[in-house]
Parts: C-alpha cells; sequence; structure tokens
C-alpha cells in the first residue's frame, strides 16, 4: 500500500489521467483525504490537464476543402485514393446498385443529384437486352442532360453490341454523335477469346478496348459511379 | 471467377469503403488538433491531416476494425510527421516570435482573457520536447490510455509515463516563472 512518504509522482499523474486502477485510486483519494499537500498537488495536475483540453478544443479547425490549399503531395497518390477522397471525405461518397429491370427512374434521378456518371455493364448477346442497353443510353441522357458521363462496359459475349453488324449498331453511332460524353468499352480479354476462336468481331470504331473489363469496372466503382446492370 | 462476381465484391467493398470514409471524417477535427498541437502552424497541420488521410484511404485494408481508426490515423500521422521533420527535410524546427492564431476579433473581457491564456498555453506547450509534447497532446486531448499511446509511438509504458511527468513539470515551470518571448516552431523550407 502506497504511503504519504512513497507516494510518487507518477502516481498522480495516472490518477488525473484515470490510468489507476480501482484499488490504486481508492488509496490514493484516502492519501488525498488525509494530506492536503497531495490533495493540492492532484488539483494542480488537474487543472492543467483541463486547460490545455479546453485551449487546444477553442482551435477553430479549417473546413475539410483538399481541393484549396492542397500540399503538393496531395497530387501524387494514386488517383484512386484522391478520387475516393474527394468523392466520399468531402462530398460524401455515392454508389449506387440499379438494375435495368427495375422501375428505378425515381432512385436514378435522386442519385445523379449525388453523382452523374452510369457504367452500364452488358455481358450478354441476347439481342432484347442488348436492345434494353441502348435504350437506357437513350433514357438516361433524357433524364438527366447531355453533361452525364455514360461508360457502357461490355464483356463476354456482350462485346458483340459493339459489332458494326450489330442490331443496334446504328442506334449507338447516333447516340455516339449526339452525346459527347458517351463511352463505349469492350473487354480486351473477351475480344482476345473470340479471336482465339477464330470469331472476327469488327468493332465500332470509337470502341476502347486497352484493358480488361474489369479493371475498367474497379477504376470506375472505385470512383463513386452508379452500376446499372443490363 | 465471373465478372459477375467480381463486380459483386467490387459493389461490397464500395459499400465498407462508404463506412471508412464516414468514419474517416468523423475524425478530421481531432487529428487536427493533434497536428496543430504538434507543430502550431495551422498550414502545415492542415497538409499534415490531409496526407494523413490519404494514406489511410491508400492503405485502409491494414485497418483491423474501425475501433481502431483513431490510434492508426495518429499512428499514420505521427510517422509521417517525423518522417518529414527528420528525413525529408521539407520542414525545420525554427524560432519564432508567433505563432499561428485561431482567435478572431474578441468581443468581450471574458474571451480575452481566456484566449490570453490559450496563447501561453500554446507557446508554453511549444517549448517542450516533441516526445513530451506528443505524449501530453495524446493523452490530454484525445484521451489516450497510456498503453495505447505506448503502442502508438512504439516506446515502453514507463517512457511515456515519465514524458507525461516530465513534460507536466516543464509547462507548469513555463507558465509559472519561465516563459521565453520566442517559442520553437516549424517552418516549410
Amino acid at each position: 500500500m502506497s504511503t504519504k512518504a512513497s507516494i510518487q509522482d507518477y502516481q498522480l499523474q495516472a490518477y488525473v489521467d484515470n490510468q489507476l486502477g480501482v484499488e490504486e485510486r481508492l488509496e490514493l483519494e484516502q492519501l488525498m483525504a488525509e494530506d492536503s499537500e497531495i490533495e493540492r498537488q492532484v488539483q494542480q495536475l488537474s487543472t492543467l490537464k483541463s486547460q490545455l483540453k479546453q485551449a487546444y478544443a477553442d482551435v477553430s479547425v479549417p473546413p475539410q476543402n483538399l481541393h484549396q490549399n492542397a500540399p503538393k503531395s496531395f497530387w501524387s497518390v494514386p488517383k484512386s485514393a484522391a478520387a475516393a477522397l474527394l468523392l466520399g471525405v468531402l462530398i460524401g461518397s455515392s454508389f449506387s446498385t440499379l438494375n435495368s429491370n427495375q422501375a428505378a427512374n425515381s432512385a436514378l434521378v435522386a442519385q445523379a443529384a449525388q453523382s452523374e456518371k452510369f457504367i452500364i455493364h452488358v455481358d450478354t448477346d441476347d439481342q432484347i437486352k442488348q436492345f434494353a442497353a441502348v435504350q437506357k443510353i437513350a433514357d438516361l441522357y433524357q433524364q438527366k442532360g447531355e453533361q452525364i458521363q455514360v461508360d457502357v462496359i461490355t464483356n463476354s459475349e456482350g462485346v458483340r453490341l459493339f459489332d458494326v453488324n450489330n442490331a443496334s449498331s446504328e442506334e449507338l453511332a447516333t447516340l455516339l454523335d449526339k452525346y459527347p460524353k458517351l463511352t463505349l468499352f469492350a473487354c480486351q480479354r473477351a475480344l482476345q477469346r473470340a479471336s482465339d476462336k477464330g470469331e472476327k468481331i469488327n468493332l465500332i470504331p470509337q470502341v476502347q478496348h486497352d484493358k480488361p473489363a474489369v479493371d475498367a469496372m474497379a477504376e470506375r466503382l472505385n470512383s463513386g459511379w452508379n452500376y446499372i446492370k443490363i | 471467377m465471373k465478372l459477375t462476381s467480381k463486380v459483386a465484391k467490387l459493389i461490397c467493398g464500395a459499400r465498407d469503403r462508404k463506412l471508412f470514409d464516414k468514419a474517416l471524417k468523423q475524425q478530421y477535427d481531432g487529428l487536427y488538433r493533434i497536428a496543430y498541437a504538434w507543430c502550431h502552424q495551422s498550414a502545415i497541420a492542415q497538409d499534415l491531416v490531409q496526407e494523413t488521410m490519404l494514406k489511410a484511404l491508400e492503405n485502409q485494408e491494414d485497418l483491423d476494425s474501425l475501433q481502431h481508426l483513431k490510434a492508426w490515423l495518429v499512428k499514420i500521422m505521427r510517422n509521417m510527421f517525423l518522417d518529414e521533420m527528420r528525413f525529408k527535410n521539407r520542414w525545420q524546427w525554427v524560432e519564432e516570435t508567433e505563432i499561428d492564431q485561431h482567435h478572431c476579433a474578441q468581443c468581450s473581457e471574458s474571451e480575452l482573457l481566456k484566449s490570453q491564456r490559450n496563447e501561453l498555453l500554446y507557446r508554453a506547450m511549444a517549448q517542450l520536447p516533441f516526445e513530451q509534447r506528443e505524449a501530453i497532446t495524446l493523452v490530454d486531448l484525445q484521451g489516450f490510455s497510456y498503453q495505447e499511446i505506448a503502442d502508438i509511438t512504439a516506446t515502453p509504458v514507463g517512457t511515456v509515463m515519465s514524458r507525461i511527468s516530465r513534460g507536466r513539470q516543464r509547462l507548469k515551470n513555463l507558465l509559472e516563472h519561465d516563459l521565453h518571448p520566442k517559442v520553437v516552431s516549424i517552418r516549410r523550407i
């Protein structure tokens, strides 16, 4: 048990920092009751602690705006992290998964206020679904206006949507002319597999195909794009 | 793995990220106050917190639980601060006659007195060796336990206790008798 003579400074510090066990705490409180000098020391430490806490609580915190006064190294981090920070930390990240088969238009309108970028994912050569995908592009631009970004990403059999001989190719070409922010993307691996099997796909010239679909998808999802699966 | 499965995984990841972003945002004020208490320069404190948050986003997979987020962030910020000071020479300690003020025009005598008292405390804190200032900041501003501070700073608990004790004694002396008009602060170089 501690005595008045043996009480150590670190015990007083630990008391004000609430780092003593119950037994030690009670012992020290007993000593404080018996010795006003110990009580005074504890009181001084406690006052200093609360003054410091209050002094730094009074520091005004600048807003979380990394756009302004951003350090140089801010731009040296991977874009995904920067984008996630800008979208997530600063303005609140938005991520939605919408199914075109659902009556999602009203939800879409609400989401669009936070994010104006949409992935339309097609992985089938089912003509009806491919028509639906093209219709979805037109619907989105009609509802949201020309400023939104829509990337149609295809993989597997879906890459045939971008064949110049596809039934939807004329309409796709019209949409590409009309909306500069519409981008078409075909999976590099799917094209390679088709080529390996001797299947010829003549892509619409504007189609990008420089990486696997999953990579293209990950880049966008990490940046808060809305995802629509057809 | 089929692409649809991969997309599903990405979507789950995005939801986790959303939670992480929200938790990260909640730590901003506390981190800024710690950073300010370490360097007493608002622009540098802001840089430090911003870079800490970016690093946290890059390495969020390393965090085992959001419960440990605060200590994890402080550890990142501390390492970054010391790296900048010791190795990259981006900042250096200098003597300054002024430290950044955070108070706008005061409108009452009591607020003015409070502001002056805070100013004295900032100046006294700025004169402590970094290790003492760091330990006091973590225990007083953020309420970390001695063990948590020991983990963050990779030092024994006894050393943490000693730093807190010596730091408070020095603060007390500075505030009572010995406050030098110049403070040790940091500047970009």
